[in-house]
């Protein structure tokens, strides 16, 4: 267990060098240029432009680019925004949090929901819960999530009037900032009110994200559950005459929770950066909405930070996943 | 005649498969308190699939037909599942072949037994622990305290099937079902094992229902012999009875297999019936040395007494 740790740590640093390079290179082969766009657009003159690309910096080669964008990152300088002048590290502090709420909201709801409908569908294979999950799940990952999104707001917002959308909190509301989190927030300003309404704003965009843990976790559990019921060992369980509800949430369960963790783990982070559609479409003021701002007007260092921000949650997913791995399987703590 | 732990009467097993193949057709056989009972015969000739239908444990396509099968009393076939549960492991236990796959690989092995016991109602969690560790001690495992709260991969086979035995006599059953239980394991483990199954036999008058294809091993631990061939008891009687003289020509040719030592032969040439089909005369005919017209048209009959066998030649003779 302390080797696999080691050895993961001691890669981590490497695996983080290859994805500044990435996404590094990834901005610069799309086409488009910021000193245009700062210039003035496609009506700007070359000149004017030249001078810009000058003043960035862009007009160094590659290499001595990104050595420098290193450089800065090695010190904790994640640049500032081409187009408003602030540090990119304090405007991802803003968003993040948003990012954070929506991704959180749309795990707790669509982890239990996908687990528990992929457990139904495993103990009662090819009957109505077994269809009815793959229906959810096939809806959840082939339906775009903006048109999800719309379809959703049609329905609660515009329809039946029921469910605000559209930021994080009614109109003209503000609420203290302390750890960023609205519904925490409004919890730490004392007003239940307004958590109510925040908690309200929420539902719309997270039950969106929602579909897609929901899809993924639910048709990872039917398939982990059905292969542990088959196995040898649930047999015997079942041989020595141990209740279903045991043999299938003790003695199946935790077998199958080893393949769901991995999924967790690569879950999060996509949640966290996948949320750009969702967001758009809610006017959720996080990761997704300020990413999509920055790539269309190539703010380079802002696409750079929240990509290598992104980058690195997966790495450190992965990580933990590793390491829970080890907590969950006796056989992989062994063997280290 | 109460002495009888376990009474299968015309026992017909169908896997719903297409075309169905019936496993098991009209299969019957006591078995008395502390009786030690072999059932051989090659792969699948329906041994196993009974055994499973002793605990009522025939898993989808498979479903018992017909027949009955009683456990100490109470009767399997048709049993809720509630009666069922409380037979399985108490009553009747079963060890299976595989103790690598069949433990759970994330749960301590104390704790697997333990759960046997609770789920049994057997005392609280500390007279459980202890009894636990008693059992191990029982079943030759050193160290028992420690070897408790070992993972299933911290033990080699050879413990791990004394695992699985020390579970299958943790609630003193009246029957332990063993279906192979030594040939994923070498051959001095196996001796072991069967040593082992033997003392625990004759300490507790459990019976032992023990499954094999080898009659070498089943001459070391049992009393009586259940022939199976094509999902029938083609002969039955006491192990010396039947093996110093085997009345049907499958036993023999069995028989012979074992213990001619000759490598050049490894089984009986032909195969068995398809048991898609219905099988109109002797399932053996088509092997049989000894086939004769009627052997085709008719099937023989499983006769009466301590030494049973069905076959028309022998019959006559």
């Amino acid at each position: 267990m302390r080797r696999l740790l080691r050895r993961r740590l001691l890669l981590l640093p490497v695996t983080l060098l290859g994805v500044t390079l990435v996404t590094f290179l990834a901005i610069h082969l799309i086409p488009g240029d910021p000193a245009e766009v700062l210039a003035g657009g496609p009506l700007a003159t070359p000149e004017a432009v030249e001078a810009m690309r000058t003043r960035l910096g862009l007009d160094r080669p590659l290499p001595v680019q990104y050595l420098s964008y290193l450089g800065r990152l090695l010190r904790g300088d994640l640049g500032v925004s081409l187009f408003t002048g602030r540090s990119v590290a304090s405007e991802i502090g803003e968003r993040f949090p948003a990012s954070l709420e929506l991704a959180a909201a749309a795990l707790l709801l669509g982890l239990p929901v996908g687990t528990a409908l992929g457990a139904l569908a495993a103990t009662r294979r090819d009957r109505l819960p077994d269809h009815l999950a793959r229906v959810i799940s096939l809806v959840g990952l082939s339906l775009p999530s903006f048109w999800l999104a719309l379809l959703l707001v049609w329905l609660f917002a515009v329809k039946l009037g029921r469910l605000p959308f559209g930021g994080q909190l009614p109109p003209f509301t503000e609420v203290p900032r302390r750890t960023g989190l609205v519904v925490v927030d409004t919890l730490l300003a004392g007003d239940p009110g307004l958590t109510l309404e925040a908690l309200r704003h929420l539902v719309l965009p997270a039950v969106t994200l929602a579909f897609v843990p929901i899809a993924l976790t639910s048709r990872y559990t039917r398939a982990a559950l059905a292969e542990e019921l088959a196995s040898p060992h649930v047999r015997t369980a079942r041989a020595f005459g141990l209740p279903e509800r045991v043999v299938v949430w003790r003695y199946a369960a935790r077998n199958a929770m080893l393949p769901l963790v991995t999924l967790l783990g690569i879950l999060l982070p996509a949640l966290l950066g996948g949320a750009v559609l969702i967001e758009v479409v809610f006017s959720w003021p996080g990761l997704g909405t300020y990413l999509l701002l920055a790539i269309q007007s190539r703010d380079y260092a802002v696409v750079q930070a929240v990509t290598l921000l992104l980058a690195v949650l997966y790495v450190l997913a992965s990580l933990l996943v590793d390491l829970s791995y080890g907590l969950l399987d006796p056989r992989v703590r062994e063997r280290g | 005649m109460n002495d009888v732990v376990l009474e299968v009467e015309d026992l017909v097993v169908e896997f719903d498969t297409r075309p169905p193949v019936r496993a098991v057709r009209g299969v019957s056989f006591q078995v008395r308190r502390g009786e030690r009972v072999g059932i051989v015969g090659e792969s699948g000739c329906g041994k196993s699939v009974t055994a499973m239908a002793l605990l009522g444990l025939v898993d989808p396509p498979g479903r018992i037909v017909s027949g009955s099968v009683r456990v100490a009393g109470v009767e399997v076939v048709g049993a809720p599942p509630r009666e069922l549960r409380r037979l399985r492991g108490k009553e009747i236990a079963m060890v299976f072949q595989d103790p690598t796959t069949s433990l759970n690989p994330v749960f301590r092995v104390g704790r697997q037994i333990a759960d046997v016991l609770a789920y049994h109602g057997w005392g609280d969690p500390r007279t459980r622990a202890a009894r636990v560790v008693e059992l191990l001690r029982r079943v030759g495992i050193p160290d028992p305290e420690r070897r408790a709260r070992a993972y299933p991969h911290e033990l080699s086979g050879g413990m791990r099937q004394r695992v699985m035995i020390a579970m299958a006599i943790a609630n003193e059953p009246a029957i332990v079902v063993a279906d192979e239980p030594t040939t994923a394991l070498d051959v001095t483990v196996e001796a072991q094992i069967l040593l082992l199954l033997d003392e625990l036999v004759e300490r507790s008058r459990t019976a032992v229902v023990f499954i094999s294809h080898d009659l070498r091993v089943v001459s070391e631990v049992c009393d009586r012999v259940l022939v199976f061939y094509a999902g029938r008891i083609v002969e039955e009687g006491d192990l010396a009875e039947v093996f110093a003289a085997p009345r049907h020509p499958y036993t023999r040719a069995l028989l012979s297999l074992a213990f001619s030592g000759r490598e050049a032969r490894s089984s009986i040439p032909g195969a068995p019936p398809d048991l898609s089909r219905p099988l109109a005369g002797c399932p053996f005919a088509p092997r049989c040395d000894r086939r004769a017209e009627r052997c085709d048209r008719e099937p023989p009959l499983l006769g009466d007494g301590g030494h049973r066998f069905a076959c028309w030649y022998e019959e006559a003779s």
